[in-house]
Order: C-alpha cells, then sequence, then structure tokens
C-alpha cells in the first residue's frame, strides 16, 4: 500500500502548477548565468587569474562548460532549498488547507504510511528538480562552452581538475547535494504537519536555513560547539568534492549528520501526524 | 452484508476537549446493522465531533467507541475498510479530474480495478459524462455527489454521512434522498445519517438519535419515538375564529391556534381528533378538512425546549 | 646530483620528474678547439650561432607546476615553436606556463647587437663549473633589463639562466641535458631535455569573494576557520617542463601554425 500511496502522491505532484515552478525558475537562472558568461565570461576569468598572470600564463580554455556548470551548482545553497520547500511544504499542510486530507485519512491507509508516502514523494521531487539543475548544468553547459579541466577557488586557492576527474565528481556531488536538499524536504514536511496551511511551512522553512546559517557564518565561539551540528553547516559539503584530494572523512561525517536529521524530523512528523487531530 | 443484530457503531461515554471545552460530554448510543439512523442537533452539538471520531479523524479524549465491535486503537485499517464517510463539504484536488479525484481515492482504499469502480459510481451518482472535467468547474450539487460517490468506493457496511444535503436544491435533496434510501433499501448498508434538513431525515431515518451540548437527549426507533408524541391536527372549518373560540371555552382551552391560511391547529392525540371533529360538528361547525401528523420537526423543536440534557 | 639544491619543497616528485625526464649526468668536457682562452664575444658568438639553428620545434613536452595556492597535477601536451615568437602548448588540459616561452631566450641570443656581454667570473652549478656571462641590453627602451647566463665553457651550453625582465621581474631557468654535446663538424641547435623555471610569486593573490571552503577548519581537526593555517608558501612558483624532441628544423611547426591560421 505504500506505493500506492508514493504513486499518488507522485500523481498530485505532477499535476499540481506550482510543482513547475522551480523546474522553470532554474531554467531561466541558469539561462541568465549561461548568457551572462557567454557575453562576458572572461572578465570573469580574469578577475580571478589577474593575479596569476603577473608572472604566469594560463593555457586552455578556462571558460568551460565544466566551470559554468560549477557555477550553476552554486546556486545549490541559495535558490534550491526554497524551490523545494515550495512543494515539499505543502504535502501535508496544502491538503489540510483543501480539505482533501479527509478523504485520505478515512482510507485504510495507517496514517504513517500515509506521511511515509508524503516524505517519499518530497524525495523524488527533489531528485528530479536536482536532475533537471544536472541537466543544465552538466549537459547545456559543456553544449554550449565545451569541456576542459575544471578551475576550482576554495579556502585553500586555486584548484584545477583534470577534465577526465570531473565527471565522476559532479556525480558525486549530485549526491551530497541531494542529501542536504532533501533534510530541506524533510524540514518542510514536518512542519507542514503542524500547520494547516501552505505558508507556515514554507516561510518556518526558510526562516530555520537562515537563522541556521547565520549562526554558522557568525565567527563566534558560542556557536563553536554546534556550528558542526546544524544542517545548514553541511549544505555546502558537495563543493568539498572538487578539492583534491577529496576529504572523504568529512564528506562522510555530513552525510552522516544530514542523515540523522531526515531521521528526526521523519521521527517527529509521524510522531506528530499520528496524533493529530484532522479537524479541516 | 453485515448480521442485523450487530451492533455496527457502539460508542460508549464518548468525551472529546479541545482544551478546556468538552464538546462531547459522555455521549453514548448504538447503531445495529441495517439501519438508517437521523443523527440530529442542534449547531455546536457535538455532531460533527461525533462523526469525526467515528471514522477516526478525531480521537477521542474519553470513553470507548467500537465499529463492527473493533476498535479503533488495534483495528483501525479493519475498520475503515468498512467504513465510507463523506464528513462536511466534499473537497477534491481542483487541478484533477473528477475521475482522476476517485480514481486516486479507490487506489487509497485498495480497490482492484480503480478505473471501473470509479465509473460505476460516477454513473451511480449522476455524474456520467463528467469523468474528464476538472472539479474546478463543478457546481456544490455536482460535488456532493462526488463526494458520495468518493465515500462507497471501497463498497463499504457503514456509511458516514455529515450533512450531506448541505447547499443542494429541493431536486437535489430529493436525488440524495434516493440515493441514500437505494443504499440502505437496496445495498443494505447502515447509514448514519446527519443533517439540518429534518424533511429529508424524516423520510429515510430508521432510528433517530438526538444530541444537544455533547450529550445524548433521546436514541430510539424514529417510528416509536414520534408516535410517542402528541400529533399536529390542522383542520379546515367555517368560521375559523368562532371556532376556536369555542374550543378556548371547552376542554381545549389554549391547545389550538390559527396560521396564516386561517386554518386551526391543534396539538392532540390520536384518540382526541375524532372527538374534537364530533364536539365542532355537533356545534354547527361545518368541519372541511382534517390533516394529522407527526413532524420531526415539532418533536425535535419540542424536545429541545423541554430537555436539553435528558439522557 | 646536479640541480638537486634547487628542487623545491615539491621536492621528491619534481625530483623524480626531472630525473626521469632529464636525467643529468655529469658533463664530459669539451676541449676548446682552438685551445685559446674564453672571451665572452666569443662565447656569446657561439651562443648566437647555436640560437640561431633553433628555427622551427615541436616536442612532446610534460609540465609540472607548483604555484602558491595553486594545485594542478602534470600534464602532456605537444609545444611547437616557431622562430621569431610563436609558440604555443597544445593539450587538453589547462596548463601553467611562465609568460616566457621557453624559446624566448634564444629569440634573444640571436640579436646580439640588442645587449652587451661580459664575463662576471666562474662559478659552479650543481657539479659543474661554469663561467657567468652577463648580457646589458643597449637600449634604455628594451623590456629586458639583464640576463645572467652560467654557461659551460668548453660546450658553450647554457646551465642555468636568469633573466629580469621589466614586465616579469625576475625569472630564473635551469637547463638539463640527458647527453653530452657530442662533438661535431659544424654548430648543432642545444636544446634541452628539461627546463625548470623559477619566479617570485609572493604578490600572488586570488580574490576572496569567490572562496567558501566548509571544511577548512573542520570539527575534525579542531581548528575554527581563523586558526587553521593556509598552506605557507615559500613565494616561488616553479614550472618544469620535460621534452622529447620531435621535429627540429623540419618545418612541423610551420605546418602546425599554419593549420591554426587556416582554422
Amino acid at each position: 500500500m505504500w506505493w500506492t500511496a508514493l504513486r499518488n502522491e507522485s500523481v498530485k505532484i505532477l499535476a499540481k502548477p506550482r510543482s513547475y515552478l522551480g523546474f522553470v525558475a532554474i531554467t531561466l537562472l541558469v539561462a541568465v548565468i549561461l548568457l551572462a558568461l557567454a557575453l562576458d565570461g572572461r572578465s570573469y576569468i580574469e578577475f580571478v587569474t589577474s593575479s596569476l598572470q603577473q608572472s604566469l600564463t594560463v593555457e586552455g580554455q578556462m571558460l568551460n562548460g565544466y566551470l559554468v556548470g560549477f557555477i550553476i551548482l552554486q546556486m545549490l545553497v541559495v535558490h534550491l532549498p526554497l524551490l523545494v520547500a515550495l512543494v515539499t511544504g505543502d504535502l501535508v499542510s496544502g491538503e489540510a488547507a483543501m480539505g482533501t486530507l479527509r478523504n485520505l485519512l478515512t482510507r485504510p491507509l495507517s496514517r504513517r504510511g500515509l506521511l511515509l508516502s508524503k516524505y517519499g514523494a518530497a524525495a523524488v521531487y527533489t531528485l528530479v528538480l536536482l536532475f533537471w539543475l544536472g541537466l543544465m548544468a552538466v549537459l547545456v553547459s559543456p553544449w554550449i562552452f565545451g569541456v576542459g579541466d575544471l578551475a576550482v577557488l576554495s579556502n585553500e586557492g586555486l584548484q584545477i581538475l583534470p577534465a577526465s576527474e570531473v565527471m565522476p565528481r559532479f556525480f558525486q556531488a549530485f549526491g551530497v547535494a541531494f542529501a542536504a536538499l532533501y533534510t530541506v524536504a524533510c524540514l518542510s514536511v514536518t512542519f507542514s504537519c503542524f500547520a494547516d496551511n501552505s505558508i507556515g511551512p514554507i516561510v518556518g522553512t526558510m526562516a530555520t536555513i537562515m537563522v541556521f546559517t547565520l549562526v554558522g557564518t557568525l565567527d563566534v565561539a558560542l556557536f563553536d560547539h554546534i556550528r558542526p551540528f546544524l544542517f545548514t553547516t553541511h549544505m555546502a559539503a558537495w563543493r568539498s568534492l572538487f578539492l583534491d584530494p577529496i576529504p572523504w572523512g568529512d564528506i562522510l561525517f555530513s552525510m552522516l549528520l544530514l542523515a540523522a536529521h531526515w531521521v528526526v524530523l521523519i521521527g517527529v512528523g509521524l510522531w506528530t501526524f499520528d496524533r493529530k487531530d484532522i479537524l479541516t | 452484508m453485515i448480521k442485523p443484530s450487530l451492533d455496527v457503531v457502539k460508542a460508549v461515554g464518548l468525551v472529546k476537549d479541545y482544551g478546556s471545552f468538552r464538546a462531547v460530554d459522555g455521549l453514548s448510543f448504538t447503531l445495529q446493522a441495517g439501519g438508517v439512523m437521523g443523527f440530529l442537533g442542534p449547531n455546536g452539538a457535538g455532531k460533527s465531533t461525533t462523526m469525526r471520531m467515528l471514522v477516526d479523524l478525531i480521537r477521542p479524549s474519553g470513553g470507548e467507541l467500537f465499529l463492527f465491535g473493533l476498535s479503533f486503537r488495534t483495528h483501525r485499517q479493519t475498520i475503515l475498510s468498512r467504513v465510507g464517510c463523506l464528513i462536511e463539504k466534499p473537497d477534491f484536488y481542483k487541478y484533477l479530474s473528477a475521475l482522476q479525484n476517485l480514481e486516486l481515492l479507490a487506489r487509497a482504499s485498495g480497490v482492484s480495478n480503480p478505473k471501473k469502480r470509479s465509473e460505476e459510481l460516477m454513473e451511480f451518482v449522476g455524474l456520467k459524462g463528467r469523468e474528464n472535467d476538472k472539479v474546478s468547474s463543478f457546481s456544490h450539487g455536482m460535488r456532493q455527489r462526488l463526494g458520495l460517490a468518493q465515500c462507497l468506493l471501497h463498497d463499504p457496511d457503514l456509511v458516514v454521512l455529515d450533512e450531506p444535503g448541505t447547499g443542494l436544491d429541493p431536486q437535489g435533496l430529493v436525488d440524495m434522498r434516493e440515493m441514500i434510501q437505494n443504499l440502505h433499501q437496496v445495498q443494505g448498508k447502515t447509514v448514519l445519517l446527519s443533517s439540518h434538513h429534518l424533511a429529508e431525515v424524516e423520510a429515510v431515518a430508521t432510528d433517530l438519535v438526538v444530541i444537544n451540548k455533547g450529550r445524548c437527549v433521546v436514541q430510539g426507533s424514529a417510528q416509536t419515538l414520534l408516535s410517542q408524541s402528541e400529533r399536529q391536527i390542522r383542520l379546515t372549518v367555517g368560521r375559523p375564529k368562532e371556532a376556536l373560540a369555542l374550543l378556548n371555552a371547552g376542554p381545549w382551552a389554549g391547545g389550538g391556534r390559527l396560521n396564516e391560511n386561517e386554518e386551526l391547529t391543534m396539538a392532540l392525540g390520536r384518540e382526541e381528533v375524532p372527538t374534537v371533529v364530533q364536539f365542532l360538528t355537533q356545534n354547527g361547525f361545518e368541519v372541511y378538512a382534517v390533516e394529522s401528523r407527526q413532524k420531526l420537526e415539532d418533536y425535535y423543536r419540542k424536545l429541545l425546549q423541554q430537555n436539553p440534557h435528558q439522557a | 646530483m646536479l640541480g638537486f639544491r634547487l628542487l623545491p619543497r615539491f621536492g621528491a616528485l619534481l625530483w623524480g620528474f626531472l630525473h626521469c625526464i632529464a636525467p643529468v649526468q655529469a658533463q664530459r668536457s669539451v676541449p676548446e678547439p682552438s685551445g685559446k682562452s674564453l672571451t665572452a664575444d666569443a662565447l656569446v658568438e657561439r651562443l648566437v650561432q647555436r640560437s640561431s639553428l633553433i628555427q622551427d620545434l615541436s616536442a612532446e613536452v610534460h609540465v609540472l607546476a607548483d604555484v602558491p595556492r595553486v594545485k594542478i597535477k602534470p600534464l602532456s601536451g605537444t609545444m611547437h615553436y616557431l622562430a621569431p615568437d610563436r609558440f604555443h602548448l597544445k593539450s587538453t588540459r589547462l596548463a601553467l606556463l611562465p609568460r616566457q616561452n621557453p624559446m624566448e631566450l634564444f629569440e634573444f641570443l640571436r640579436q646580439p647587437q640588442k645587449y652587451r656581454s661580459m664575463l662576471m667570473g666562474n662559478e659552479a652549478v650543481g657539479r659543474q663549473s661554469a663561467v657567468l656571462l652577463s648580457l646589458l641590453p643597449t637600449g634604455m627602451d628594451q623590456d629586458w633589463q639583464l640576463i645572467r647566463l652560467w654557461v659551460q665553457p668548453q660546450s658553450a651550453r647554457i646551465l642555468q639562466a636568469e633573466i629580469t625582465r621589466r614586465s616579469l621581474g625576475t625569472v630564473q631557468m635551469q637547463y638539463f641535458y640527458k647527453n653530452a654535446l657530442s662533438p661535431s663538424p659544424g654548430p648543432v641547435p642545444d636544446l634541452p631535455d628539461s627546463l625548470l623555471f623559477e619566479m617570485d610569486a609572493s604578490s600572488l593573490k586570488l580574490p576572496k569573494a569567490l572562496t567558501a571552503d566548509l571544511h577548512r577548519g573542520s570539527v575534525r581537526d579542531g581548528l575554527s576557520p581563523a586558526q587553521r593555517p593556509l598552506r605557507a608558501p615559500d613565494g616561488k612558483a616553479r614550472v618544469a617542463m620535460g621534452f622529447r624532441w620531435i621535429s627540429q628544423n623540419q618545418g612541423a611547426a610551420a605546418r602546425f601554425f599554419k593549420t591554426q591560421k587556416a582554422g
């Protein structure tokens, strides 16, 4: 029955116009980035390499599809969480507001099964949205700009990765990015269990991300102990896959922490939803 | 089909609190298989809360609730597989068609052929030909019909209908009544029906439960309850005002009144009717028509006025 | 081992790289044909003759760069040089190369009218003895300000060069040769098997606005971002190039550049 419920949730997400906002937004944002870099990408590269060029020269095409793809992925940190929450925050509370939740809960399907199917649908949606972003970043960009070594900036400096290593790293990065974005999805679905309207969970999710991000970036000793355990601290863990050597230990820690967030959030959601009086 | 003697619904001392407000206060009633129970009460009596408890949308704060002899705590899915409900106004996914909505709910109900079953029910409720229309284009009456369809998807034994006639026009009310009668008389389902349209309840109900302020006021067979009450007699007489004055001077003082059509109306026991007619005719008044009714509306109103907390 | 003292702190890798590409061997002395004392002019004349032979070169090249705050893996490609100033490294990879291309020194040497030369004495380069030849530009408006060459006197082979340019600062180059120069009736191009460029990179800065490293100062090393130090640079950038010459003055480079132009 869980698969049936998941299928139902997927049908609803596919039919809802709001679900496509994220895809349209990504397409537009990517188009803007591609256009900007196609017109003036050289300035961007020169800004990065101007200091190097005093005594060295960079031979080859630094502005290539892989670099553009990497820049597009940077959007993950800012835009995708909102686009995910826009749909997943509506999964429970939207139905409560619409009145359709009582139709579902009077079926011979457990409340937990129903809610788990919504968490499953959130995972599917997040994956598809990420896949679309990946398509833009990893297929469209190389098609326009060609391929070549990927030059990545980090706090340690400039990292130039051979083109042959880039695609596997991108795939791994998407995996790690999914873990981060699914945490956002779980958070919004869990908030959705407490509310009877859509806007509350969405705003609540974004507010949580903003507060945690602020705590994570403030260099205050008070926050040093909690910072590593905030999920926002690990939302950019995918970038570590573009370092050499890849800090697998750190990435594994990030993944485990994010998975722990899923477990806790889903647990809270199930506990709440199981006891919730459906008054709408 | 279930055994006629089985208590399909048994509520014992049901309580529901919302903070300090007690919406249902020790409600007890039973519904046997094969009946149509009219579940009545004024606004705020606790009807909808009770209906929602019957389908586990709300968890009771106290008391016991058994459906088919089973408790939701241990047999939730078994119970819900035998119960269909229409709670308040029917809501659907507006961005899906009527058929898509039903198919989705049919899949959730475990129906083996959702499409076929959905089409059958759309025909049953009179919506054949509208399968592919978006629900957003449906009128209120059409949504009510669709609401009835969705509660029958898994062929339940018990149908719980919370105000199914709300917002329907007179023809819609008649159609709804006929569908409910079909469910009961043809399909053998047990129906629990709450409504403010007392005439419709009167037409279909075999049993009545009246609640007020969260408590049961009266429960029993509709026929028995209504027969025990006084009848309202309407007499069409010549010179109605003089006739009324005569009656007020006699043993029926204060028992009669004239309605807007200048017809004489009186509350009389069944045995008193011929006595009154005879009295009038003997005193020279022409009696053109006598109409005798036990109206649920009257019974209900009187009941609530007299004993609002009587259990 | 020659050049060992000059190996950078990524020494093991570079040492192995150079050792494999251009094993340094003790050079056999080649006696001066005339037996006379070496003069600056004579040395310059031999250098000019050799440089004049370097017209059209193609080589398979391996590049290893060690630049502060830059991580780049070794790469391979094909180098083409067509005198006087056309140089191109063809590779599928991004390459960090010195602004000064490897053949520019020879181009400069070919024009003796542009500089004055002075012998500054003998100096050892590793275990090899060399004479220090200083070249000063004759004009005031030239980019080249000073060139110092450490030249093996017998073979007139350049072992080390230090070039100071107005635009590029000072660049040091070390030349490595696999084999001794064979005696021949006439001058032959004396091409190095590998080159090591060293230049000052202490002023290298990368934009901070684009840097954000999640795991810098991660919980695993117990350091906060402020405490975790950056890789301590010694302020030098080094680029090593190893060559396998595939064409010397056979027109390969000319054909390459012609194809590029047509493309």
